[in-house]
């Protein structure tokens, strides 16, 4: 049965028949985020143009008639947006923890190492050079360039010998770079093909429909897959490759195969919806606020509050009536930098008092 | 047998709708779309490039992206003003660049949207709001006025664009004959001032009417790998210094959108600014050869636009007897 | 101290060279010793000398200002606030100064001198708003000042999102900002650089002057503070001064990435600590590496121009790579570098 317990830092844990435990903070954190990314979701269902909410939405399921207008509204387009912008969050999120843990800084981000910049770039050369591609190509080209950059990176970096710092100035300083690559081609390309560019740059969850959340779901439950397996990898991670592997980690054969998933994960974020900068940093800062906690949980909370974040963002977006745009890269920065702030800031208080 | 030809009536009366209001048709990026025949609630992706030229030959747009939910505009130039004269209704928007709202853009209920060629990541989620026609509209591809040109057969109105052609071609011949005998080959180059030197593009009126006076693009350079605007992928700034020793037979001035001042008094600080010192050294103004023109009047693929060239080159070389 | 002066005095004579190429490269051979006469005058006779009294000279001296003064105060920044990171781009300075231009421009349509001093109050703004959120988040006595880069890039992802925002909404006005914001050495800007230019020669002027007491602050601040130097008001008066010298640069051409970032750590191995002599060596070689990228702007795709701020972004992102593999990633420089 389950069993409550102390564990060795003195808070506590719950433990189960088959030796599986989790500490209670987590858990509460947890299933207080997932309440609160439903809460949100059933709040996001009503903004917009066409009147109508939860309520009509549950109303469909007992077989009762709405307008067109209506469906149209909740199911084409708004609960789509919810779930790709939730699935995209968690990506995104996962990603950046999951480098985090790589990298030991916590200022590991997909996007601040480049391989946002890298999938982005290649994106648009594809799209340049066929503008009509299939998703399926484009999500190719995505993971193609997050990979080189990660190559790239790690060709740099060298072995396993190098500081956090070093990895996270390399990786700012290849961004930079990509970055500049990019703005080469916003700045010289006809104005029409520049203000598409900037237009898919500043992120927007238009293109979310029931097809590409189908896409979408495989991904979502093979990291799901993939946090079982690389969760309990992670902490050992945390103390860096030696004593990784002093802990019995393959990491030559592990380190590889969880960059590949960081890669994917952000690849294909970057794919439905273009770059979220920062996510990948402010997600799971918060969560870590929330409940500090390391390894599998550490992940799954980091993915609830980025999911969290990008649907609050959408929501932001859809729901500010104002004639200046808000795109969506704007509307998460605009929730998030504060957030961030403020768990920075109670975090540092905590430490504090705690002395 | 009655039950045969009763049959077959049924059927011609439930796809003759079909028949008599749609048809289908191939666009440019080879889509096969089911089009409404004519078209009367049009929704359109780029005012400028796709809307323009619709509302030129005597469409009225429903719903052009970027303007708000009223049809005002926040930008600085309202191309339906300056090109078709002010007084026109304008058509509504659904959210501002960057941000189309679906539910607005249904509730527009649009039975056309047309949008061009690199709106092709948005196409799916438009698609379930009206059939989408995607235009071709980078200048690699399509030049002067053709963008009106394939938007008036979508919409069935070729007759009206050919009979306004028609008459545009006949101005252009009577103005020919005011231009020196041996004016073949003439060379022209189409500036735009922002704070350096941009070599316009190919999609416009006022491309199509020089080219149609004779006029030839001046070759910036032989040796440059990127074509001087007209027809390559990337258009970079051409340099200040440069430009000063170009010498085509016709140079054309266009101020940019943040100024107020587009005329040519206007114009001319804008250059002296970039290129201080043309007014003496560079031949074209020394020989009275510039043209001055305000980009919002005929920098839009249509024949209104290209009218209004006619109408600048008329009024220069009046001027300049 | 050999090895400084060699520096010092390599730079100081490289300078002119390059200076000199910069003006003179491109013209006809023949023409250039009526050139060179031309040079004093203020009167050109020709076109070529039109380029070069209108073009050239003010795009020389706007590369040399805006090199050498983003240069030293980027040199300051590292060194007060002890991250080899930072630099006016990392501390949100550029960011503020072009949300501040994109907006003056696109909802007061302010004429250029206007939209100078936007940008230049945008810079300040910028840096200030970085330093609220190092507060905000509670990690003042952080040693390493990364909280003061992770502010300053927060800074800058929120500035930079509301300018995207603002681009993106008037379409016909874009293109005349976007060459702006990448950073572009244009002689149009001249009439900005007599407005400007001496904001950021008082700032250097400044930093000169309180260069000994910084330099015994830097190498640490008890002991300055024993030596009767007063040590919070000579690094408020530091960081003023720089990031001032820094702003007025963004304000004349945009925001040129990368030479406050990558000079310093180019002349610190060679030159040192003592301000006295680094100043001058970080303005010499920022000057130096601007005019080159501007004149690689300018040549290296005749007759087109490109922007002399991508030009730095490219190549100086490339240097910034093999100066973290030299400095950080060797095997001696494991233990945290200054």
């Amino acid at each position: 049965m389950i069993r409550r317990g102390t564990a060795t830092d003195g808070l506590g844990i719950l433990r189960f028949k088959n030796g599986f435990q989790i500490k209670i903070s987590n858990l509460v954190a947890g299933l207080g985020l997932a309440m609160a990314a439903v809460l949100l979701a059933v709040y996001s269902l009503q903004i917009g143009l066409t009147k109508t909410g939860i309520s009509d939405f549950l109303a469909i399921f007992v077989g009762a008639e709405l307008s067109d207008a209506k469906v149209y509204a909740l199911i084409d387009v708004r609960l789509p947006r919810i779930l790709v912008g939730f699935m995209v969050g968690w990506a995104v999120a996962l990603s950046g923890a999951v480098l985090q843990s790589l990298a030991r800084n916590p200022l590991a981000d997909p996007g601040l190492f480049g391989f946002s910049q890298g999938s982005m770039i290649m994106i648009m050369l594809l799209l340049i050079v066929v503008p009509l591609a299939p998703k399926s190509l484009v999500a190719l080209a995505a993971v193609a360039g997050g990979l080189c950059v990660a190559g790239l990176l790690l060709w740099l970096v060298g072995g396993g010998r190098s500081s956090g710092l070093a990895i996270v100035l390399m990786g700012i300083a290849v961004e930079t770079v990509l970055s500049s690559f990019g703005t080469l081609l916003i700045l010289y390309l006809p104005p029409e093909t520049s203000l598409a560019l900037s237009e898919w740059l500043a992120g927007s969850l238009f293109q979310a429909n029931w097809s590409l959340i189908a896409a979408f779901l495989p991904l979502f439950f093979l990291s799901l897959a993939g946090i079982l397996i690389a969760g309990r990898a992670l902490p050992a991670y945390d103390l860096g490759n030696e004593m990784a592997m002093a802990l019995g980690e393959p990491v030559a054969r592990s380190q590889p195969m969880l960059l590949l998933f960081a890669v994917v994960l952000s690849a294909a974020a970057v794919t439905a919806v273009g770059p979220l900068m920062f996510l990948g940093i402010l997600a799971p800062h918060i969560a870590a606020f929330l409940s500090p906690a390391t390894g599998r949980a550490r992940l799954v909370l980091s993915g609830l509050t980025g999911g969290i974040l990008v649907v609050a963002a959408d929501t932001l977006t859809r729901g500010v009536a104002v004639g200046l745009p808000m795109p969506l890269g704007l509307s998460l920065t605009i929730i998030g930098v504060p957030l961030f702030i403020i768990a920075l800031r109670l975090q540092a208080l905590r430490k504090f008092q705690s002395h | 047998m009655r039950h045969l030809v009763f049959s077959f009536i049924a059927a011609m009366l439930v796809t003759g709708p079909v028949w008599a209001d749609e048809r289908l048709v191939s666009d440019d990026t080879g889509r096969e779309v089911l089009v409404p025949r004519q078209p009367d609630r049009v929704v359109v992706m780029h005012e400028p490039l796709l809307g323009l030229p619709l509302m030129d030959l005597g469409i009225e747009i429903t719903g052009s992206y970027g303007r708000a939910d009223d049809g005002s505009f926040v930008i600085a130039v309202d191309f339906i003003d300056t090109v078709l004269g002010e007084g026109r209704p304008k058509p509504r928007g659904f959210g501002p660049f960057g941000q189309p709202d679906l539910e607005k853009l249904r509730a527009l209920e649009p039975d056309l949207i047309v949008a061009t060629e690199l709106d092709a990541g948005k196409l799916d989620q438009l698609a379930t709001v009206a059939p989408v026609y995607l235009q071709n509209v980078s200048s690699a591809k399509v030049h002067g006025i053709e963008i009106q040109d394939d938007l008036a057969a979508l919409v069935g109105l070729t007759e009206v664009f050919n009979s306004r052609k028609a008459t545009y071609l006949e101005r252009v011949s009577s103005l020919r004959e005011t231009l020196p005998a041996n004016s073949a080959g003439l060379t022209y180059l189409p500036v735009f001032l922002t704070d350096q030197l941009n070599v316009v593009g190919d999609a416009s009126g006022m491309v199509q009417a020089l080219e149609d006076l004779g006029f030839i693009r001046l070759n910036v350079d032989d040796t440059s790998k990127l074509a001087a605007g007209g027809g390559s992928m990337m258009l970079m700034p051409l340099s200040a210094e440069a430009f000063g020793r170009l010498n085509p037979d016709l140079l054309v001035l266009l101020n940019s959108y943040t100024e107020d001042d587009r005329g040519e008094t206007g114009t001319r600080a804008k250059l002296d600014r970039i290129v201080p010192g043309w007014q003496q050294f560079m031949k074209p103004n020394l020989e009275n050869r510039i043209l001055f023109v305000d980009p919002a009047k005929v920098i839009t693929p249509t024949l209104a636009s290209a009218n209004h060239m006619l109408d600048a080159f008329e009024s220069w070389t009046l001027k300049s007897r | 101290m050999q090895r400084r002066l060699v520096f010092l005095s390599t730079m100081a004579f490289l300078l002119p060279v390059i200076a000199g190429v910069h003006l003179f490269l491109g013209f006809n051979p023949t023409d250039l010793p009526q050139l060179l006469f031309a040079l004093p005058g203020s009167d050109a006779q020709s076109f070529e000398e039109a380029v070069l009294l209108y073009q050239r000279v003010p795009r020389t001296l706007i590369a040399l200002y805006v090199g050498g003064v983003t240069a030293v105060c980027g040199f300051v920044l590292q060194s007060l606030v002890s991250n080899p990171l930072a630099s006016p781009t990392t501390l949100g300075v550029n960011a503020g100064a072009a949300l501040f231009l994109v907006a003056g421009v696109l909802l007061f349509n302010l004429d250029t001198k206007l939209q100078g001093a936007a940008a230049l109050v945008g810079a300040l703004s910028g840096f200030l708003a970085s330093l609220a959120v190092a507060k905000a988040a509670g990690r003042r006595n952080d040693p390493r000042g990364l909280s003061l880069i992770l502010s300053g890039a927060l800074v800058t992802m929120f500035f930079t999102g509301f300018t995207n925002a603002l681009l993106l909404s008037d379409p016909a006005r874009r293109s005349d900002l976007l060459s702006w914001i990448v950073g572009t050495i244009n002689h149009a800007y001249a009439d900005r650089l007599a407005l400007f230019g001496w904001v950021g020669v008082i700032a250097i002027l400044m930093l000169l002057v309180l260069a000994r007491p910084l330099t015994l602050i830097l190498f640490g601040a008890e002991k300055a503070a024993s030596t009767g130097v007063n040590v919070p008001i000579v690094s408020g008066l530091a960081i003023l001064a720089a990031v001032l010298g820094a702003g007025s640069a963004v304000a004349i051409c945009g925001p040129i990435g990368f030479v406050g970032l990558v000079v310093p750590h180019i002349v610190r191995p060679l030159v040192g600590n003592n301000l006295r002599i680094s100043l001058p060596a970080a303005f010499l070689t920022g000057a130096m590496v601007c005019i080159m990228a501007d004149l690689i702007g300018r040549e290296a795709l005749y007759p087109f121009s490109l922007s002399t701020g991508l030009v730095t972004d490219l190549v100086g992102g490339v240097v910034f790579i093999l100066i973290i593999k030299r400095f950080y990633l060797s095997s001696g420089a494991q233990q945290g570098v200054a």
